[in-house]
């Protein structure tokens, strides 16, 4: 709060109190005071005039600009209160007062939404264990179907497309509930030791059936032993987003690979996915991590809904991991992931 | 013949898996009454247990606490929820394996196969007619006493085929034994390590015992 601005806010007051000051001296020379007298109320009229806008200027000033600061300050603005001392000045106290009820109302408001939230994850997190049953019976029950001794070739080939749709939808199912996990506030990972061999082994095992059916070859060349920090089952699910991707974005004119690889630092390790894939081009490198983004391939035969990265990313900063990816338009695509020793790395809850 | 007991409380997979067990040769018993769980299994005494987490009544892991203070009936727990924390509670209680679903079919019958292979396997050398198999060393032995050294990949395959001998074994069970074992191998390759293997073994005077079932798989006749 600058003087000037509460000088001109105070003009009319300012102006109101001249006009009095004139009234009175012309009423005081009319009624024929001695001018001395005159003289002495004037400056007495004038001190207490400014002293009142001094005084009110110097108590005012102390609230607003804590005030203003502090807003300005603070990630969220609406803490601003429990940074204020209870101001001295009625009008303050009333702006005080209001402001607590406001984020009273407030925060209860978003208290609703939070519970929805978190019952809608809870809802998520029980509906995909349900779905899962289903799925299991029909995956059994097309196992069953095709390992009968005498199957009609043209009947196995549907069978073996049923299969291959049902592994779709479980990828599906399982990609809506890692975004419901990313979404939500809830720690919900659990870290543990873990070898890098049994990361990767994991999540290449969900994949065998496709990489040989689309004959992708698989080159691990890791320390398989070198133990590191983090949740299994998201990494299980992080790496098998990318190799869904790859084999997804595979070239068809190429023996196709997808190529694990590690590089070993001192305090971690960085686990590497790379295929000789379609690429990606130029200006989509920078974007291909954000929420619904699809760019060219995306467009392709392969239709994408730009949520599998997007999850990868939020899994990551979540687990406190960094991710990068880099690619070469129609050669080749490289994700990589760093991956910490130690369980005290920061994580972003 | 091996017994397995089921305890599975979805009626779909349920029947499913006592047909897939049942067609590789174990016999199934699959309660579809879960009362008094425990005594069940003891009375009937399987070879092995296929436990779901989510029962009606006494819950998979209570069961299996109980279980364990009378009995050692290897256990795999199977269930649909990955909360990271059923994992390590049953492992701690002592499920020998754990599996989530939706599970891959060959999967779940070779690590049944583990289990019972771990428990069973008190040979060192088996005796594949002519020569003989060092699984301790990995190598095979001629009859004149001369030892070829078999690669991991080799090695595997035979073990899986002298595991199952007498019975065809299809390229996916194959695959599904090495991937499982780290060597993620296509399909080419697959083939070669077995030419390399047929090698070795006429090299050992072991001559034709994997037989090539056209369009079905593998099968070790000894």
């Amino acid at each position: 709060m600058k003087l000037k601005d509460y000088l001109k806010d105070k003009g009319v007051e300012i102006v109101l109190s001249l006009v009095l000051l004139v009234l009175v001296t012309w009423l005081m020379i009319i009624f024929r005071l001695n001018i001395a007298a005159i003289i002495i109320i004037d400056v007495l009229m004038v001190l207490t005039e400014t002293a009142k806008i001094t005084i009110g200027f110097f108590r005012r000033r102390k609230f607003y600009n804590s005030l203003s600061n502090n807003v300005k300050r603070l990630d969220k603005a609406y803490l601003v209160l429990e940074t204020l001392e209870r101001p001295e000045f009625l009008e303050g106290q009333i702006i005080c007062d209001i402001l607590y009820e406001i984020d009273k109302s407030m925060m209860e408001n978003v208290g609703i939404y939070v519970k929805n939230s978190k019952e809608y994850a809870e809802y998520i997190e029980t509906w995909i264990h349900e779905i899962k049953l289903p799925l299991s019976a029909i995956s059994l029950k097309l196992h069953n179907m095709l390992s009968a001794g005498d199957v009609d070739p043209g009947l196995k080939e549907n069978y073996k497309k049923i299969q291959a749709e049902v592994g779709r939808i479980t990828e599906y199912v399982d990609q809506a509930l890692y975004y419901s996990r990313s979404e939500n506030a809830e720690k919900d990972y659990h870290i543990q030791e873990v070898t890098i061999g049994s990361i990767i082994h994991d999540s290449v095992m969900d994949f065998r059936e496709t990489l040989l059916e689309n004959r992708i070859d698989l080159k691990v060349e890791a320390d398989s032993s070198e133990k590191v920090n983090t949740d299994p089952k998201w990494m299980r699910f992080i790496i098998g987003q990318i190799i869904s991707n790859s084999i997804k974005y595979r070239r068809e004119d190429v023996e196709s690979y997808i190529k694990i690889g590690t590089e070993v630092k001192d305090n971690s390790v960085i686990l590497s996915i790379e295929d000789n894939g379609v690429g990606i081009y130029p200006e989509d490198l920078k974007r291909v991590f954000e929420k619904s983004f699809t760019g060219k391939n995306g467009l392709g035969k392969a239709r994408s809904t730009g949520m599998g990265l997007y999850i990868v990313k939020e899994l990551c900063e979540k687990l406190g991991l960094e991710v990068g990816i880099d690619s070469k338009q129609g050669e080749w695509t490289r994700v990589s992931i760093q991956v910490f020793k130690d369980m005290y790395y920061e994580m972003n809850v | 013949m091996k017994k397995i007991m089921v305890l599975e409380d979805d009626e779909g997979i349920r029947e499913e898996l006592a047909i897939l067990l049942s067609n590789s040769g174990y016999s199934v018993e699959a309660p579809e009454i879960f009362e008094s769980p425990v005594e069940n299994i003891l009375n009937s005494a399987p070879d092995m247990i296929l436990l779901d987490i989510n029962l009606p009544g006494m819950n998979g892991k209570e069961i299996l606490r109980q279980l364990r203070k009378q009995s050692q009936i290897p256990v795999i727990m199977v269930t649909s929820s990955d909360a990271e924390r059923d994992e390590v509670i049953t492992i701690g209680y002592g499920a020998d394996d754990y599996i989530t679903k939706p599970y891959n079919p060959t999967l779940l019958l070779l690590r049944i196969g583990n289990i019972f292979k771990r428990m069973g396997q008190t040979e060192e050398v088996a005796d594949l007619g002519g020569g003989s198999l060092n699984f301790r060393k990995s190598t095979l032995i001629g009859e004149g006493g001369e030892e070829i050294v078999l690669s991991k990949n080799e090695m595997l395959i035979l073990s899986y085929l002298y595991g199952h001998r007498g019975k065809i074994v299809t390229r996916d069970e194959l695959m599904t034994d090495l991937w499982n074992n780290s060597e993620y191998l296509n399909d080419n390759a697959l083939t070669v390590n077995i030419s390399r293997l047929r090698g070795k073994l006429a090299e050992a005077g072991i001559e034709n015992v994997i037989e090539t079932r056209k369009g079905q798989g593998y099968i070790l006749e000894t």
